[in-house]
């Protein structure tokens, strides 16, 4: 018993200590394979995160644009921009709302920020805008303190020009540029823009440039103002 | 059967171009320079060697490009068909099917096809129009380097694989 107990108690020990290094190694590899699960189950919440992150932001986006329809005079409708032009000559988007909610022909459009362009073709579920920052685009347009009436141009990017501005108007950097309501496209008094600078020139009109309020790289939602009167 | 899935999926390519580009011109305006459509219709060309696709493609793609943009019905529909010409006397002349050659095609076209649509908005829409050599080279180059992989692509796709 003396002579056996020392080498059991080692042998016990010694198979202790492995089933221990064992369990460990076990429990390291069920630990690891958790670790993994763990990561693409956390990359999966991430994701799920992100969308409804996305989901919030566009909802305030709606909200917002929801506000901006109520407090409007003429019926309007939310669109969403779902494609750019298919040509490098041209600024349009393409928005996923046509004929069948009443999207027609020279409709302005217009976001939170200001106005984005009219409607120039529309077919059943969707509709072509070009949008006012187009090389071919214009609007009527007058200035807020000087009440100058002029006529915008596109200049392609986010800047535009104002043409027929006399020389002997006042016109201050800052200023807000709105919709005369002349061209009956769009209705009086939408933003437009803020003058950059106004250049006397030796003829009888001035130049103003001007830069457009709506981001237009980065539109997603927009309102269509329908032409009929609001019922 | 296999013939009809390469012509299906042809078709496919044509109906898929002008879409893709309409959504990349959205998500990354500074692609507006490249003309996936201009690139389909020459590559259907060259690889079709036949008049008929080369009307029939430039003008099914010219048709969809100017009902989703703002230009004129049948201005990119007569581009994309004389470019597509273009680039059959090409292929009847030289050998397009090597790098260089390709890139050739797809650079002289996409000038070309940029001064013809330019010329038609001048004479047709009576538009005062700026030609930018830089921004024209530039299309060039993009459009060549994106046609190039494309091509490659296309091959996979369209050409029975013992050619």
């Amino acid at each position: 018993m003396d002579v056996a107990s020392p080498m059991l108690k080692s042998l016990v020990g010694s198979l202790t200590s492995v089933s221990k290094i064992w369990h460990g190694y076990i429990d390291l590899r069920e630990a690891r394979q958790e670790n993994l699960l763990l990561k693409i189950k956390l990359a999966e919440y991430q994701q799920t995160l992100i969308s409804y992150e996305e989901k919030i932001k566009e909802l305030g986006r709606l909200h917002v644009l929801d506000e901006l329809q109520a407090n409007l005079e003429v019926p309007a409708i939310i669109a969403r921009v779902i494609g750019g032009d298919s040509s490098q000559w041209y600024n349009s988007r393409i928005i996923d709302q046509g004929l069948d909610v009443g999207v027609t022909k020279d409709c302005a459009v217009i976001s939170v920020d200001g106005v984005v362009g009219r409607v120039v073709h529309a077919s059943k579920k969707s509709a072509v805008v070009q949008l006012i920052t187009d090389a071919d685009s214009g609007a009527g347009v007058l200035l807020e303190t000087s009440r100058a009436q002029g006529v915008l141009k596109g200049g392609g990017k986010r800047e535009a020009s104002i043409d027929y501005i006399g020389t002997n108007e006042k016109v201050v950097a800052g200023e807000k540029v709105l919709t005369s309501g002349l061209d009956q496209i769009y209705p009086k008094g939408l933003l437009v823009g803020y003058v950059v600078s106004a250049v006397p020139t030796k003829q009888i009109f001035q130049n103003v440039e001007i830069t457009i309020a709506a981001n237009i790289q980065k539109l997603e939602e927009v309102l269509v103002l329908k032409k009929e009167p609001r019922s | 059967m296999v013939n009809f899935l390469r012509s299906f999926s042809v078709l496919l390519i044509i109906l898929l171009m002008v879409p893709l580009q309409v959504v990349l011109t959205w998500y990354f305006p500074r692609l507006a320079m490249l003309d996936l459509p201009m690139i389909a219709v020459i590559y259907l060309t060259i690889a079709k060697e036949s008049l008929f696709w080369t009307i029939f493609s430039g003008s099914a793609i010219g048709f969809l490009q100017d009902s989703l943009s703002l230009s004129a019905l049948g201005m990119n529909g007569f581009t994309k068909i004389s470019i597509g010409c273009l680039a059959y006397l090409a292929n009847s002349i030289f050998a397009i099917d090597r790098v260089m050659t390709r890139f050739g095609l797809l650079f002289i076209s996409s000038i070309l096809a940029t001064l013809l649509f330019l010329l038609l908005r001048i004479m047709v829409l009576n538009r005062n129009e700026v030609i930018e050599g830089g921004r024209l080279l530039m299309s060039g180059i993009v459009n060549a380097l994106v046609g190039l992989p494309l091509f490659y692509l296309f091959d996979k796709i369209v050409r029975p694989p013992n050619e």
